[in-house]
């Protein structure tokens, strides 16, 4: 752990309160998202009982329950009547400018990544191929509705389609409580925004005795409440008590959920109340454009989602959410010097004051032409100790890359020339002047032809041994 | 083995008592080096009555879904004499099985042959089945049984002897026996949840390493105990079993170690003042007082034991109350392991801080260390704030 992340957790716990971890928003927040809270039966993660969504707080929440969630067919007829709804919210965004991209892209937000691998990973995964002809036909509705449930399960860090507000929360903030509490989203509440007159471990004490916020239910619940409701509809003679039963179930289906979905919108306007990154904005672009695609695979017949990935398509995906996770991870320490900070006080970074530059200072090179390699020097404000040779970049201007030239011995002063970025005539300017305090960190911009593509297997994903051959086949 | 259960039993008292299984001894050993806990199961204390007793709320409750589920499965892999089982095996572990000779080892099937014999007489017994069919299959392969289910074994846990009941010992004709264990969370396209498959591995390992103690005292040699071992899990959302053969000769072996870095219970609460005790539980439908009573006379009895809180807590019953401690003691556990590491020797959250703002000078070296570390993240945070970027 990080000497800054430890002392902020350090200082969490002892301010009794969540110590922010940045100073910017990093995920975007659509003004219309679908908030969607939902439990499975216990141990059967195929079997849906209850979902809760809505568009707007002010609403009345949406709900739907199964009230023998292990009969097919009471599934698909409560699924429909979700997934009806939730294409019509997705349809909202299906407007597009004359490029042919649609204007915006829904998001989810859920209250946990559980929730979301549930609702992506299994609800999604076991209803985007169901057949609606034949026997036992499923309502239209859901395959289609399985098919975006898909596109939602499988994103890469930095996107805002999904949203599992525990995650986001503690990317911006950090609780004094252990990691694995945090995955509670009403006792990371009760750190983050504790009602007045509330010391937050109190509050996420308060937090962890209300009911779970899914995709699991609470066992109590399902032995002392659930299983007789169950079995109360079991022996419901006509479809007047079936209802009865039905709507008692509703009930008490509302009274667990409901506090996950209020937090749900608690953490959406914890978060608006940070100004934005920079680059969310370029982030949610990407987003919309995925989103689109996906459109376009939808009416074209083509939203193919595959079980098993090729071991090619394995390396892609992985290469790829390599890259997105170092862009992440270099966006938002631009746009943050808390998340900057980070990288400062591990010693990756370089901050303080600039002493003198020189910007017309020309070397020869190995060739022995003369080039200009201007050199700044910095009076660090915590210890450097990086060896000369080591490339950094301006964080204000990533596209500046230094290096640490050695310093002269028994002076803390650090020297660095710039390498490209800062060399030319007309990109001198971007260099700082003396007196400027700067951030000299790791993160520099992307490689520009970076081959996006794994062409060959590579050797970490050769050799599958299919453990069951008859399957394969079939 | 020693004798050592009667300071145990003492501590214990009349509270009630659940029998160590593999997932409390490899649960146990999710959280190293905390005595509290040693001590709680090598005495063979119900540790979900004493978290609820503790804590004021149940916490003891398992969703009877969940349960139904899994012995839906579990009935239906062993239905038909095994069936599945044996195919399973055959493919997956590569097993010649030519004849089944299968043998059901479980309390109840023993009940009828065995009249009378139950509680720790009936284990014993079990565990001594186990050890002759066990030396029959090395000794006799081509008629002894080769199926067996249910088959105890015994493990040394900090001194006590715990009894582990195996779900599936398969012995093959190569001349190697195979521990085949049935879950019911499933395998979706090939892969299963990683915290719950990597639990099942844990305790997997405890069932191999009590049969590789076996084969020991048995006579034979260890690795008869095939490490490779096969999991059953339900594929997809149905109930058609599916299985993963998994290599787990490195969790045992990490076991074994940790096994042989067990303090002995016996030792920690010796050490103590003796007549420390749990109390009784208060019986079904006792009044709020009585409750609190025995919550309190827990707590007390529990405060001597010193508990080692990490990450890995969060699973146990008693975790509540061991949190509550580590927040009164403003200790850095309570933080998780990282923070806790990176603090060195200094446990108390507030002393950490005053050496990070400079409030308190350094004791020695090493706390010299961690407030240099600390200062260095917080002055990176105060520039970050001040606006320098």
């Amino acid at each position: 752990m990080n000497a800054l992340q430890t002392h902020q957790a350090l200082l969490a716990a002892s301010d009794r309160r969540a110590v922010a971890k940045t100073t910017r928003r990093h995920v975007h927040l659509s003004p219309r998202p679908l908030v969607l809270v939902g439990y499975h039966l216990a141990g059967d993660p195929g079997a849906p009982l209850a979902l809760m969504w809505g568009t707007s707080r002010d609403q009345e929440p949406r709900c739907m329950v199964v009230p023998e969630p292990r009969n097919r067919g009471l599934r698909f007829e409560a699924l429909d009547e979700f997934a009806a709804e939730f294409l019509t919210y997705l349809s909202e965004f299906e407007d597009r400018d004359e490029s042919g991209n649609c204007l915006d892209a829904p998001q989810l937000v859920v209250p946990n990544a559980a929730t979301a691998d549930w609702l992506g990973g299994i609800v999604g995964r076991f209803t985007r191929n169901l057949r609606t002809d034949g026997d036992a036909p499923a309502p239209p509705a859901v395959p289609l509705a399985g098919k975006h449930l898909s596109f939602f399960a499988d994103l890469m860090p930095g996107s805002s389609l999904v949203l599992a507000a525990t995650d986001v929360l503690t990317t911006h903030w950090q609780t004094g409580q252990l990691p694995s509490e945090d995955l509670n989203l009403a006792a990371l509440l009760g750190w983050i925004d504790p009602p007045t007159g509330m010391d937050s471990p109190q509050a996420a004490r308060e937090g962890e005795a209300a009911p779970p916020a899914g995709p699991d239910s609470d066992p109590h619940w399902d032995a002392n409440s659930l299983a007789e409701l169950i079995q109360e509809w079991h022996t419901a003679a006509d479809a007047v008590s079936q209802s009865r039963v039905r709507r008692e179930l509703e009930g008490e289906i509302r009274d667990q959920l409901s506090p996950a979905w209020t937090d749900c919108w608690r953490a959406l306007d914890r978060l608006g109340l940070l100004p934005a990154a920079e680059h969310v904005a370029i982030r949610w672009q990407k987003d919309k454009s995925e989103w689109t695609n996906h459109c376009d695979r939808v009416a074209e017949g083509r939203a193919f989602f595959r079980n098993i990935p090729t071991p090619l398509q394995a390396a892609t995906r992985l290469k790829i959410l390599e890259d997105c996770t170092e862009n992440l991870q270099r966006e938002m320490a631009w746009d943050d010097p808390l998340v900057m900070a980070t990288a400062v006080a591990s010693g990756e970074a370089l901050a303080g004051r600039v002493v003198t530059a020189e910007p017309e200072r020309r070397t020869r090179n190995a060739n022995g032409r003369a080039v200009r390699r201007p050199l700044i020097t910095i009076e660090p404000a915590l210890e450097f100790t990086r060896p000369a040779g080591t490339t950094l970049f301006l964080s204000t201007n990533p596209g500046v890359m230094l290096a640490v030239l050695s310093s002269d011995p028994g002076s803390n002063l650090i020297r660095a020339e710039v390498l490209k970025g800062a060399n030319q005539s007309n990109t001198v300017g971007l260099l700082p002047n003396s007196g400027d305090e700067v951030v000299l960190s790791p993160y520099g911009k992307p490689e520009f032809y970076k081959r996006s593509k794994v062409e060959d297997i590579p050797w970490t994903h050769q050799q599958i041994i299919e453990d069951n051959p008859e399957e394969e086949s079939q | 083995m020693t004798n050592t259960s009667d300071p145990l039993e003492n501590f214990r008292g009349s509270f009630p008592r659940q029998p160590l299984n593999a997932r409390r001894v490899a649960g146990a050993l999710e959280a190293p080096g905390c005595q509290r806990r040693t001590v709680l199961d090598a005495a063979a204390v119900n540790l979900d009555k004493l978290g609820s007793l503790i804590s004021g709320t149940p916490t003891d409750r398992q969703s009877p879904f969940a349960l139904t589920r899994g012995n839906q499965f579990e009935q239906q892999v062993v239905a038909n004499g095994m069936a599945e089982i044996v195919a399973l095996a055959r493919r997956h572990l590569a097993l010649e099985i030519p004849e089944v000779r299968q043998h059901d080892l479980s309390a109840s099937a023993l009940s009828e042959a065995y009249p009378g014999v139950a509680g720790i007489k009936m284990n014993e017994l079990r565990a001594r089945l186990t050890r002759q069919r066990a030396s029959e299959m090395l000794s006799d392969p081509s008629h002894a049984y080769n199926l067996i289910r249910h088959a105890m074994t015994r493990l040394d846990f900090g001194g006590e002897i715990v009894y582990l009941e195996q779900d599936v010992l398969a012995f093959a004709v190569d001349g190697r026996i195979h521990v085949v264990e049935i879950k019911s969370y499933p395998r979706i396209d090939g892969r299963a949840d990683p915290v719950k498959a990597s639990a099942t591995v844990r305790q997997t390992a405890v069932y191999a390493l009590s049969l590789q103690q076996l084969m020991v005292e048995i006579g034979a040699r260890p690795d008869v105990v095939n490490t490779t071992t096969m999991i059953v899990l339900p594929e997809n959302l149905s109930f058609r079993p599916t299985a993963v053969t998994i290599e787990i000769d490195m969790y045992v072996r990490r076991l074994r170690r940790q096994l042989a870095s067990v303090p002995q219970a016996t030792e920690i609460i010796q050490a103590l003042s003796a007549g420390i005790r749990l109390p009784d539980h208060p019986a079904k439908g006792a009044g709020s007082d009585e409750l609190t009573t025995a919550a309190t006379a827990a707590r007390e009895a529990l405060a001597p034991l010193p508990p080692r809180f990490t990450d890995g807590c969060v699973s146990c019953p008693l975790f509540h109350h061991c949190r509550d401690e580590a927040e009164f003691h403003r200790s850095t556990s309570r933080l998780g392991s990282a923070v806790a590491s990176a603090c060195g020797n200094v446990t108390d959250i507030a002393a950490a801080i005053d050496l990070a703002e400079g409030r308190r000078a350094p004791a020695d070296a090493s706390e010299a260390a961690v407030a240099a570390a600390l200062a260095r993240g917080a002055a990176a945070a105060r520039l970050a704030v001040g606006g320098v970027a």
